[in-house]
């Protein structure tokens, strides 16, 4: 196992940044697409309210903290999860890993984090930071959607960590325990259960509010918003922005993580030997233009400030094709993994404390 | 979406750059540093309005006399009561009764000085209303 320095590299999504960042200061050769498509990163999730505890209900992900959980399990790297009770106990542990050289993953809230640009700064408590180091009474951060490594001080790292609301991280901090380098056959086993669990649930889901249905749902949703704010139609505009904010604003990649899916898929090409795979890649790039139209569609509709019938009906009907084309891509990419020899098991362990 | 084609328009993220994927000449994937799109900006901007029209209600309403200071706090700081509930160590159900200006004048020393450190306010401040309302945008 080779140790060496925590390198920054820019990255497009938080989790998927950091996991990759942790398992590459390990020596282990893993790339950001790699880790959303082995975390099984990609989702596609809308509830039938339009606000969840302030929270928006449209996500492109999977659930916070699943991507690191998922991948390092697939791959058979050894990792502890730790949760504190109190910011005393939570900062002492990360000065004894940082003082060991182990570079550590923080779920954070972006409120509490002063290097972020002021209006990115809004109480969501899912960002994931590597601090590498420490620097005259500062913590040394990667933080992977920002280009440049950042710092950060003890009172406000303390206020991240312990921040209160909907996924509260509670000092969440996780580590890479164990790594020796892969046997041959992980990575490509991992691949493999990544695109499963992706595919099935986006294919599959039977309820309407996950995967290809709940775009679907959601098409239906926007098309209704001009009646049902027909009283205050700056809300229906607000409904709108949220989805593309969910898509583009806070680190995807792009298109809902539909680049980075593509971008996982060409690599997935050459490590399992089918040609298929960039065919694939190719597909969803296509779906990933799809959703960028809809967004420029999206910001036309904000710049003119109009809520009509037809406009909102318009944009409905590019979202709704995109359900279309992503069913049909998902239901084949399913059939054909499934269609692969069976699995063989991964032996990843997962040490999780509770403070 | 190409490299090459990865919008760089001025955005909310200031100096910062942040990755996005797209496909390079030979038609490889790669990361490349962006300064935004305007479409997301867009978006944002709405978010941002949106955010400073509920600023402003809350600011009219306790001008009117109809809500405590401590309301206005509040929503110029993007939080709920349960969020200030969990950072002061208040009771939310106080919180609640606090955010009426008779009930927040009669509050004990203590508990206005929980508040205006969970918030970052002097004492003084806590029981004041800016001139105009804040902007996040």
């Amino acid at each position: 196992m080779s140790e060496r320095a925590f390198e920054h590299a820019l990255a497009a999504h938080c989790e998927t940044g950091v996991t990759a960042g942790l398992l590459r200061q390990r020596g282990l050769n893993i790339t950001e697409p790699l880790v959303l498509g082995i975390g099984s990163g990609l989702f596609f999730l809308q509830l039938p309210f339009d606000s969840f505890f302030g929270a928006p209900t449209t996500s492109f992900r999977s659930r916070p903290g699943s991507i690191f959980k998922k991948t390092c399990q697939r791959l058979g790297v050894s990792t502890r999860i730790a949760h504190y009770r109190s910011p005393l106990a939570a900062r002492d542990e990360l000065h004894a890993l940082v003082d060991r050289g182990v570079p550590v993953g923080l779920q954070t809230s972006v409120y509490f984090l002063d290097y972020m640009p002021r209006r990115f700064r809004f109480p969501f408590n899912a960002h994931n930071i590597v601090v590498h180091g420490r620097q005259d009474g500062r913590w040394l951060v990667s933080d992977p959607v920002l280009a440049d490594p950042v710092e950060c001080d003890d009172a406000s790292l303390d206020k991240a960590r312990f921040a209160a609301g909907l996924f509260a991280p509670r000092g969440r901090a996780y580590w890479v325990d164990q790594a020796r380098p892969f046997e041959p056959g992980v990575v490509q086993g991992a691949i493999r259960r990544g695109v499963l669990e992706t595919a099935y649930r986006m294919a599959y889901s039977p309820l309407p509010w996950f995967g290809w249905r709940a775009i679907a749902y959601l098409a239906r949703r926007v098309a209704s918003w001009p009646r049902r704010f027909v009283a205050r139609p700056d809300q229906a505009l607000v409904q709108l922005a949220n989805v593309v904010r969910m898509q583009e604003e806070i680190g995807t990649g792009g298109a809902g993580f539909r680049y980075l899916f593509s971008a996982f898929l060409q690599e997935a090409a050459p490590l399992l030997a089918d040609p298929r795979y960039q065919g694939f890649s190719e597909r969803f790039t296509t779906i990933g233009d799809q959703w960028r139209q809809f967004a420029g569609a999206s910001a036309r509709v904000f710049r003119s400030k109009q809520v009509s019938t037809e406009v909102f009906a318009e944009v409905a009907q590019s979202l709704h094709r995109i359900a279309l084309a992503e069913r049909e891509a998902f239901v084949e990419l399913n059939a054909w993994e499934k269609s692969r020899q069976a699995l063989v098991p991964s032996h990843g362990t997962v040490e999780e404390r509770h403070g | 979406m190409r490299s090459s084609d990865v919008p760089q328009d001025p955005s909310f993220l200031e100096h910062h750059k942040r990755g996005a994927y797209a496909v390079d000449e030979h038609g490889r994937y790669t990361v490349v540093a962006t300064s935004g799109w305007q479409a997301e900006t867009a978006a944002t901007a709405v978010a941002l309005e949106d955010v400073d029209r509920r600023i402003a209600a809350v600011w009219a309403q306790v001008k009117a006399g109809l809500r405590s200071p401590l309301a206005y706090h509040l929503a110029a700081r993007l939080l709920t009561p349960g969020l200030l509930a969990a950072y002061a160590g208040v009771w939310r159900l106080v919180i609640w009764w606090h955010l009426l200006p008779g009930p927040f004048r009669r509050a004990s020393q203590a508990t206005r000085l929980k508040y205006a450190t969970a918030l970052g306010l002097s004492p003084q401040a806590l029981g004041e209303l800016p001139e105009q309302p804040a902007s996040v945008s």
